[in-house]
């Protein structure tokens, strides 16, 4: 990309610091707002001669490093022969010489300035990807009015008026997000495509939200009711009795026990006391009873039932036992100490029918939620809340899938019968999903399952999309016995983004 | 120095971002390896502020097999940025063999520093690399909503690369301290690359190891409050501006100066190691890009 694209050239100067400062503030790790907090846990920084001090230390570094790029500039590498034939003319004529020479440069200056529509600003800008002419021309209804082709429309007029090219590069974000390009005053998108995307910037802020982002003050407050409204920050304590259930398989006693020791304390912290509720029953070889500690409820293996077929055993007997609530987790995880206490005070503020599950931690799946009201379009069963109230009104998961989707099923029955799916960040369920080995099954269950769901839900296409991945018998196996749903239920379901099941957010 | 047990520094200089250190400490206390030690190091924290650290941490150290926590309150009044100087005394109090570093608002995989301590043994390195991810996160009371995450965004993933610019962020790396130059500190005048300033340092001096660096071992959150990692806008961006380029300055004369040892010589790609050679020397060596103009 040639090195004249920018098109304010003076600012790109103080820019090409900025975006060093950035790739490396980015990588110097986290504490860099040390230096710029003020004055609490500074000390002599609030006396007016030692900040003046440090603004004059800051200033005169400021005008070195600006003398600094002056000398190693192009431009004055190339007069440096001008200077030294000014230098030799009699001193009478070094004036005159000196203001015609300025007026030589302002003519050439005006003549050379590169606009913004040459043609190789509008090659980089076209073959971006980041302009869209159909949606600049939708959003900006003034551009069509102009009679300007929309690409120059956005180069000549767009770029000043803080427009976004398109709906992958957002004008305003990228400069408020970046400081440093706003005060460098350089084209941002511009820059995005000469050192933003190589810097680890973003174009937007990809905020996949179901609504538009707070704008005013009052907008922000409003939001911020809604979330603590929906988290249950405000309501009365939960009223849950909390039961939590484990599937095993061949889970070690030393793991088994150290799940089970961060649940007793989740749902101590939730206020279940020393009665609390637990629930393990091991799909492959059946757990020794002695190594569980004292009060869990080991339910006798079925053998390899599958999650779903495990997970309805065990909440037969929680909610059997008088348990209102059951949070299903995987044994390859770890409650966070708050997150039952989290999970219940959500449930309830959505009036006890919601399906809620914490947030996977510290890598999270990647589908969409809504940060203010947290509904998102299916709940993953890794660690799940569900009411008693959901259970007895569309029963637990479908027994069908063996593995995998059944969370899918179960999430989309909900919100079919009416009840909000709803993910809750302030419960952290640490799952172990990150450097797996590989394993050719995984993969197999996964399009078994997925092929299942689909034809339950009516698409055909993802279907045997699904099936092309798959033996022919176990395509078969993922077929059979499939009950699908009404034909009104179907909207709900989301093939669109794949095995997502949902719009991702990266 | 006790063998196997790695000490984790972490540093945390705001007491209003607990809840960020709740979530780093929950990645460690998911960690496969073990034994683990935490070195909180914060700074000019009041009794107050040090309760509420406490508040936040108890429930998470009281869970099964969680590691310990040693706080150290930095109360010196000077340098005023003390991230440098958080680090050190980080360092000054780490008595196990392996080390690592965690700011208060990145998180580690559960299986980080058991990978990285395995490739420190296998290779008989002095610091193995893993690669790290990067989140976009909104914050909104304490909660976080990630908009987006890229995997490894820094280029880079040999040492010579790392002698050019830096791609290692400060989590993504322990040290093996039995191979580590003795006496080894962060510099305390930087107040920007501390932690590349201290890597160029390490890695001239001893093996280096990279093979994990396509393995993701952990995120950065790249907040977009600003609370992190961009200049900070105003009046304030030409003062920090003047110290990135104190910072780069220092850098590159680091570089000038930092000999190499011959068996770093050869594994960044010179067959013949020569003596006294700097890291610029090797970079020029290299056909690497040049330094700045003076």
């Amino acid at each position: 990309m040639p090195d004249d694209l920018n098109l304010l050239p003076v600012r790109e100067r103080t820019d090409a610091w900025s975006s060093d400062a950035t790739r490396f503030e980015s990588l110097g790790g986290a504490g860099v707002a040390v230096a710029c907090e003020e004055p609490p846990l500074a000390t002599g920084c609030g006396q007016p001669d030692a900040r003046g001090r440090a603004d004059l230390i800051a200033e005169l570094e400021r005008l070195r490093s600006e003398r600094e790029l002056i000398l190693r500039s192009t431009t004055w590498r190339i007069a440096v022969g001008l200077r030294n034939l000014g230098l030799s003319l009699p001193s009478g004529l070094r004036r005159p010489a000196r203001a015609a020479a300025r007026l030589g440069w302002a003519l050439l200056d005006r003549t050379l300035a590169v606009p913004a529509t040459t043609w190789w600003v509008r090659r980089a800008v076209a073959r971006s990807g980041l302009f869209d002419a159909a949606w600049y021309v939708e959003t900006y209804s003034d551009v069509a009015d102009s009679g300007i082709e929309p690409l120059r429309h956005f180069l000549t007029h767009g770029t000043a008026d803080r427009r976004s090219p398109g709906p992958r590069f957002d004008t305003n974000w990228y400069l408020a997000a970046y400081p440093d390009i706003a005060a460098a005053g350089i084209n941002p998108l511009l820059h995005y495509l000469r050192h933003g995307e190589a810097e680890g910037r973003f174009a937007c802020a990809i905020r996949p939200s179901l609504r538009p982002r707070a704008a005013t003050p009052e907008e922000r407050a409003a939001r911020r009711r809604e979330r603590r409204r929906h988290l249950g920050l405000d309501g009365p304590a939960p009223a849950f009795d909390i039961a939590v259930g484990l599937v095993t398989y061949d889970t070690s006693p030393e793991d088994l026990h150290r799940v089970l020791a961060a649940a007793r304390g989740a749902l101590r912290r939730a206020g279940a006391g020393e009665a609390a509720r637990l629930y393990v029953i091991d799909n492959g070889a059946p757990s020794r009873a002695d190594t569980l500690a004292p009060g869990v409820v080991l339910l006798p293996t079925r053998g390899n039932v599958g999650f779903g077929a495990g997970h309805n055993a065990l909440m037969r007997a929680a909610f059997a036992d008088g348990a209102t609530l059951y949070v299903a987790i995987n044994p390859d995880g770890l409650l966070h100490p708050d997150a039952l206490a989290a999970l219940a005070r959500m449930t309830q503020a959505a009036g006890g029918g919601a399906l809620v599950e914490a947030l996977q931690f510290p890598e999270e799946h990647p589908k969409l939620y809504d940060p203010d009201t947290f509904d998102t379009p299916w709940a993953s069963g890794a660690c799940l809340a569900i009411p008693r109230q959901v259970y007895e009104t569309i029963g637990g998961f479908d027994e069908g899938f063996f593995l995998y989707c059944e969370d899918v099923d179960l999430s989309w029955r909900a919100r079919a019968a009416g009840f909000a799916v709803k993910l809750c960040p302030a419960a952290l369920f640490l799952h172990r999903t990150t450097n797996r080995a590989p394993d050719p099954r995984r993969r197999e269950w996964m399009n078994g399952a997925a092929r299942r769901l689909a034809l339950k839900w009516g698409n055909e296409a993802f279907a045997a999309r699904c099936a092309r991945a798959l033996p022919r018998r176990v395509a078969a196996a993922a077929a059979r016995d499939v009950a699908p749903v009404p034909q009104a239920q179907r909207a709900i379901a989301d093939f669109s983004n794949l095995f997502h099941f949902a719009p991702a957010r990266w | 120095m006790q063998d196997d047990q790695l000490d984790v520094v972490m540093r945390l200089h705001d007491a209003s971002r607990t809840a960020e250190l709740g979530r780093a400490v929950f990645s460690l206390v998911g960690q496969d390896h073990r034994p683990l030690r935490i070195l909180l190091c914060v700074q000019r924290f009041t009794p107050a502020m040090m309760a509420g650290v406490e508040d936040t941490l108890a429930p998470l150290l009281a869970m099964s097999g969680a590691p310990t926590l040693a706080v150290v309150n930095h109360t010196d009044p000077l340098p005023r940025d003390a991230r440098a100087a958080l680090l050190n005394r980080g360092l000054a109090a780490a008595s196990g063999r392996y080390l690592a570093f965690l700011d208060y608002d990145d998180t580690v995989y559960p299986e980080a520093y058991a990978l990285l301590v395995a490739r420190l043994r296998a290779a008989g390195a002095a610091i193995a690399f893993g690669g790290i991810a990067q989140k976009q996160t909104e914050f909104e009371d304490d909660l976080p909503f990630v908009l987006a995450k890229r995997l490894r965004p820094w280029q880079g993933r040999t040492i010579a690369d790392l002698f050019e610019e830096n791609f290692c962020p400060l989590h993504s790396f322990v040290l093996d301290r039995m191979r580590l130059p003795p006496a080894l500190r962060f510099e305390e005048t930087l107040t920007r690359l501390e932690d590349y300033d201290f890597l160029l340092r390490v890695c001239a001096a001893c093996r280096a190891d990279f093979s994990l660096i396509d393995t993701i071992v952990g995120d950065y959150y790249m907040k977009t409050d600003g609370s992190n990692s961009t200049p900070m806008g105003g009046e304030t961006s030409d003062a920090n501006i003047a110290a990135w380029h104190r910072a780069r300055t220092t850098l590159e004369a680091r570089r000038r100066t930092t000999l190499v040892a011959p068996e770093v010589q050869r594994a960044a790609g010179l067959p013949a190691p020569v003596p006294g050679l700097t890291i610029r020397g090797l970079l020029d060596r290299l056909g690497r890009r040049a330094a700045p103009a003076a």
